[in-house]
């Protein structure tokens, strides 16, 4: 059986531009409500506004939480009193910053004076003794990861699969997403978050009876 | 197939370093010396990032295995806190024996040799042999 | 109920387990000294404590050679009451006096004492009549050691060569004892016991041989 506990998509930019989670116990989001957002402010409404819309698309009462929105994120910070969850902001440097050395180091090992950049040393995941890390960089440098249970050993299609026919299909070719090639913006896109939510719970129970 | 080992001790430095074979990059010494620290770093910090629920999990111990397109890479802590890092090829889902013995030739060979200097690089011929005969053999 | 004597013969198996320990340790430390092959020493143990001695005999000298003195002195001292140990042991009631039987003595009883074996060989010098040679091929007390490459001429088994010289010091046959490792295939630690015989020793041994 799958157990997916998180998902992490980072930019070119090293910068988390979507966040979910699902079978976590505490997490950064839920332990602080200053994550999330507050009705009743601004850009926050807007945010919530949106999340609550998006509920009957993926036709489940636990919608999974997401992180981050265009209220809470660094870069579209619209003032400085927007809410701002620092401990979800140091994770997802923390995520990054270790799959980043991850991959260099193995790029290293493969091959000498080789590109620097991308994964031509085929990092694909790594475990520890409570969960397992999956890494799938797209050619344009977009890096999707997933944490799993550590019996689940390759995840590396589901991942291909999440950018290629929902990523792509969803995010990018939807032309309200808004692609500036020189800041980071969040993914708030409701059928992107809808269908990855069904496909995920799609393959952990798919492999549980199977 | 064991291709390389490194041996990292508890501050994160390289004590030992020795490719078997020419299937990965032989790292220069200082290249050795960076991918230690950072090993050690990913090591630290991915025990950290866990996302399993805390309740009913053992606390989380660091990177056991990295899966790459052409090898994988096994990690042993000993109780110490010394690292023993295999690179191995595909087939070789587990190493916990190997690397085991391995912490038993460095106590043997390395600790009990008067001429070594704890947390500093091995260097004992005898440790060498040894090491390529488990390798060979395994 | 079944809980209960679980418990009990737990407790039970436990407490057979503690006697037994205690009595294993006590069988250890109350060993009669005559016994000549219950007691052994753990190698690691030795290994920890040897490779002390030679870190600090390290610490106190200026140059391989005075190290190796300095451990050939540790050598002798132990040497000294190896000697008195093996004779109380073998119940011999002569004391060895030719070149030659000393030699035996050593290669055989003492060794079995110190190595629980025999040496692997004793040769005569061919180029030398005084000297001659005991070869361990793997002696145990050196197993962990590897002589770093600067040091390549330093021999740990000055060790090994204090306690045989000690030895014949007391069959009253001096001798200057060295060491030496001499590897062969398979054989990194392959050491040779040189003993070369002091002048009055070998007169002496001419004498009684005209004597004869």
């Amino acid at each position: 059986m799958v157990v997916v506990y998180t998902i992490y998509i980072f930019d070119r930019h090293c910068e988390c531009i979507f966040y979910t989670e699902w079978n976590r116990g505490r997490s950064p989001l839920s332990d602080d409500s200053a994550g999330r957002p507050k009705s009743g402010k601004g850009p926050a409404n807007t945010a919530h506004a949106i999340d609550r819309a998006g509920t009957h698309l993926s036709g489940d009462a636990q919608r999974p939480v997401v992180w981050p929105t265009s209220a809470t994120s660094t870069a579209h910070r619209v003032s400085p009193e927007s809410p701002r969850n620092t401990a979800m902001e140091e994770e997802a440097k923390l995520v990054y910053g270790v799959v980043f050395s991850t991959r260099n180091i193995i790029n290293k090992l493969n091959a000498k004076d080789g590109p620097q950049g991308g994964n031509p040393g085929g990092f694909m995941s790594f475990a520890t003794n409570t969960y397992r890390l999956h890494y799938f960089e797209a050619p344009t440098g977009v890096k999707f990861i997933i944490t799993t249970d550590v019996s689940t050993t390759s995840m590396q299609p589901v991942l291909e699969m999440i950018y290629r026919n929902i990523y792509v299909e969803y995010v990018v070719k939807n032309p309200l997403f808004n692609i500036d090639p020189h800041v980071s913006t969040p993914i708030e896109n409701d059928y992107f978050r809808a269908v990855l939510n069904n496909y995920i719970r799609e393959i952990s129970s798919n492999t549980a009876a199977s | 197939m064991i291709h390389a080992l490194f041996i990292i001790n508890r501050s994160g430095g390289l004590i030992y370093h020795k490719n078997f074979s020419q299937h990965i990059v032989q790292l220069s010494s200082n290249e050795a010396l960076i991918f230690a620290g950072t090993f050690h770093g990913i090591h630290a910090l991915a025990s950290k990032i866990s996302p399993a629920p805390k309740r009913d999990t053992p606390r989380d111990t660091g990177i056991q295995t990295i899966d790459t397109k052409n090898f994988r890479m096994h990690c042993f802590q000993t109780p110490t806190g010394i690292k023993f890092i295999a690179v191995t090829d595909l087939m070789q889902t587990q190493l916990t024996g190997a690397l085991g013995k391995m912490y038993m030739l460095y106590c043997d060979y390395a600790l009990k040799n008067p001429f070594y200097n704890l947390e500093m690089p091995i260097r004992s011929e005898m440790f060498d042999t040894k090491l390529l005969q488990l390798v060979q053999a395994h | 109920m079944a809980t209960n004597t679980q418990a009990q013969t737990q407790a039970q198996s436990l407490m057979k387990l503690d006697n037994k320990a205690s009595k294993r340790s006590a069988m250890l430390l109350e060993q009669n000294v005559s016994r000549p092959r219950r007691d052994r020493v753990g190698l690691s143990a030795f290994a920890f404590l040897f490779a002390e001695i030679i870190r600090y005999s390290q610490n106190r000298v200026l140059g391989i050679q005075e190290l190796e003195a300095k451990l050939s002195e540790v050598g002798q001292r132990v040497g000294v009451r190896v000697f008195e140990l093996a004779m109380w042991r073998e119940k011999t009631v002569h004391r060895e006096t030719r070149v030659l039987q000393t030699l035996v003595f050593i290669n055989t009883v003492v060794w079995r004492v110190l190595f629980d074996k025999q040496a692997d060989s004793l040769e005569r010098s061919t180029e030398n009549d005084d000297e001659y040679m005991i070869t361990d091929n793997e002696p145990a007390i050196l197993k962990y050691i590897s002589v770093p490459k600067e040091m390549t001429s330093f021999s740990p088994g000055a060790f090994i060569s204090g306690i045989v010289e000690a030895i014949a010091c007391c069959c009253q046959c001096p001798a200057r004892v060295t060491s030496h490792v001499v590897p062969a295939d398979g054989l990194p630690l392959r050491t040779v016991i040189l003993l070369k015989f002091d002048s009055e020793v070998m007169d002496r041994e001419k004498q009684l041989e005209a004597s004869k």
